[in-house]
């Protein structure tokens, strides 16, 4: 009985991770269509939704990774992966509170890490061919091809289109923009809500539901991944959306036309060879590379080095609150008491923080003037 | 342990080399149907029919070209 408490706790704090992933990745899949003025932002943000969505049955390569590449399938019980979970939502949820697009799919990696690492001891994490294979390296990998993928596709655009009209030229990349921006919202519901379809695919193996050596992910997984991403992309965070719309720098149109199609590809190649990568970093990569390649200083590099920061820290960051709600949770024993109480603490800050947030005023006029 | 032993480096070179040649290769061919388009109306506003064909063919078959790469970029991953 106790066992599937947790095990409904868990799936419905994977939904949370997946609605707060859609929520807080948004920026990176809108904010240029937005900032450019190729969509209104209502409908920019519905249109990510929709493809999140249709993105998310697209392929399982990354669930995969996700649920048995990193740590050891002996190893992991559900109040683990509730730990891992708990790890990856507070982690999302304080750089949103701070408006720096960090990495949800490192957060969720790095809470499942931590949480393994708390119960079990470093032997049961795949440090090697896991973490630093399939995550790190890739994660270093991915934004740097989209930084310079970027930075020459909007070299090749202004060759091309450089001397010619700028109002039919400016129309033409805005309708191109509608294009890249439902490939890239596509390309991220296909990598980031397998992430969560991972983790709920883990807690099923734990939970007795599907045999180890039988890996597959159940349709009901994919279904509900799918809607938790794609409501959460709709409910926006506008907050990043400023940050990537036109902190990082002004783009024009066939810059946000390049910065998208750059990330797209890079997101839909990695899912292809099953890489968990960050959306994030790849959008960001390209965004910083489609400015630079038309003026260094174009990009505010102050603020980039927050995001880097914020990258930076999102692995043990995560990792170390996922093994402090692991730890939370063993103190009151193996059942269920544990995550609740967790679970009860995580709501009670949640709370605090929107009504923290919301009396500094609203940030949708922000975004729309962004 | 080493690094070559660790990572799929063939993996790796996949998604490179994809995402160069069709990262930079598909917003090539659309700035070309962008081109076309803008050179279309300039040829027919100053009374030039041939031209207006030739850039209307180009734009034509670039943005045919950019739709295809992308459903052949679906079809991919899907299988």
């Amino acid at each position: 009985m106790d066992s599937d408490i947790i095990l409904v706790i868990v799936v419905a704090a994977a939904l949370a991770f997946d609605f707060t992933n859609g929520f807080h990745d948004t920026a990176n899949v809108v904010a240029t269509s937005i900032s450019t003025r190729a969509m209104a932002p209502r409908l920019a943000v519905l249109f990510a939704a929709l493809l999140n969505f249709v993105g998310a049955f697209v392929s399982l390569e990354v669930a995969a990774t996700v649920g048995s590449g990193i740590v050891e399938g002996s190893a992991i019980t559900t109040t683990v992966v509730f730990g891992g979970l708990v790890g990856a939502i507070a982690w999302n949820l304080v750089t949103w509170y701070f408006g720096l697009p960090s990495s949800s799919s490192h957060a969720l990696i790095g809470g499942v890490v931590g949480a393994a690492l708390a119960a079990n001891g470093p032997d049961v994490v795949s440090f090697g061919e896991g973490v630093v294979g399939k995550v790190l390296v890739p994660a270093v990998v991915a934004p740097t091809v989209a930084f310079f993928v970027g930075g020459l596709a909007i070299l090749m655009i202004y060759r091309i289109v450089g001397r010619l009209r700028p109002g039919p030229v400016n129309r033409g990349f805005r309708l191109g923009q509608v294009i890249s921006g439902g490939m890239l919202a596509l390309a991220h519901g296909t990598n980031d809500a397998q992430k969560t379809m991972g983790v709920i695919t883990l807690a099923l193996i734990a939970h007795g539901d599907i045999a180890p050596d039988d890996f597959h992910v159940p349709t009901w997984v994919v279904v509900s991944a799918a809607t938790a991403i794609a409501l959460g992309t709709y409910a926006g965070g506008w907050r990043i959306i400023r940050t990537m719309g036109s902190r990082i720098h002004k783009m024009d149109t066939a810059q946000g036309f390049a910065a998208q199609g750059a990330g797209a590809t890079v997101i839909l190649a990695s899912s292809a060879v099953g890489f968990p990568l960050s959306t994030t970093h790849t959008i960001s990569g390209a965004v910083m590379g489609s400015g630079a390649a038309k003026r260094v200083s174009a990009v505010r590099w102050g603020v980039a080095g927050n995001i880097v920061a914020a990258w930076v820290l999102t692995l043990p960051a995560a990792a170390a609150i996922g093994a402090a709600a692991y730890g939370v949770s063993r103190l009151f024993g193996t059942g269920a008491a544990g995550p609740v109480v967790v679970t009860l603490i995580g709501i009670g800050l949640l709370l605090f923080a929107f009504v923290s947030r919301a009396r500094r005023g609203p940030t949708y006029a922000a975004a729309e003037g962004a | 342990m080493t690094l070559a032993s660790i990572v799929d480096w063939e993996g790796i070179l996949d998604v490179v080399a994809v995402s160069f040649v069709a990262g930079v290769g598909v917003t090539a061919v659309y700035a070309l149907a962008v081109l076309g388009i803008t050179r279309v109306a300039d040829a027919n506003r100053d009374g030039r029919a041939r031209e207006a064909a030739a850039y209307g063919a180009l734009a034509i078959v670039a943005f045919a070209a950019v739709v295809a790469a992308c459903i052949a970029g679906i079809v991919v991953l899907t299988h």
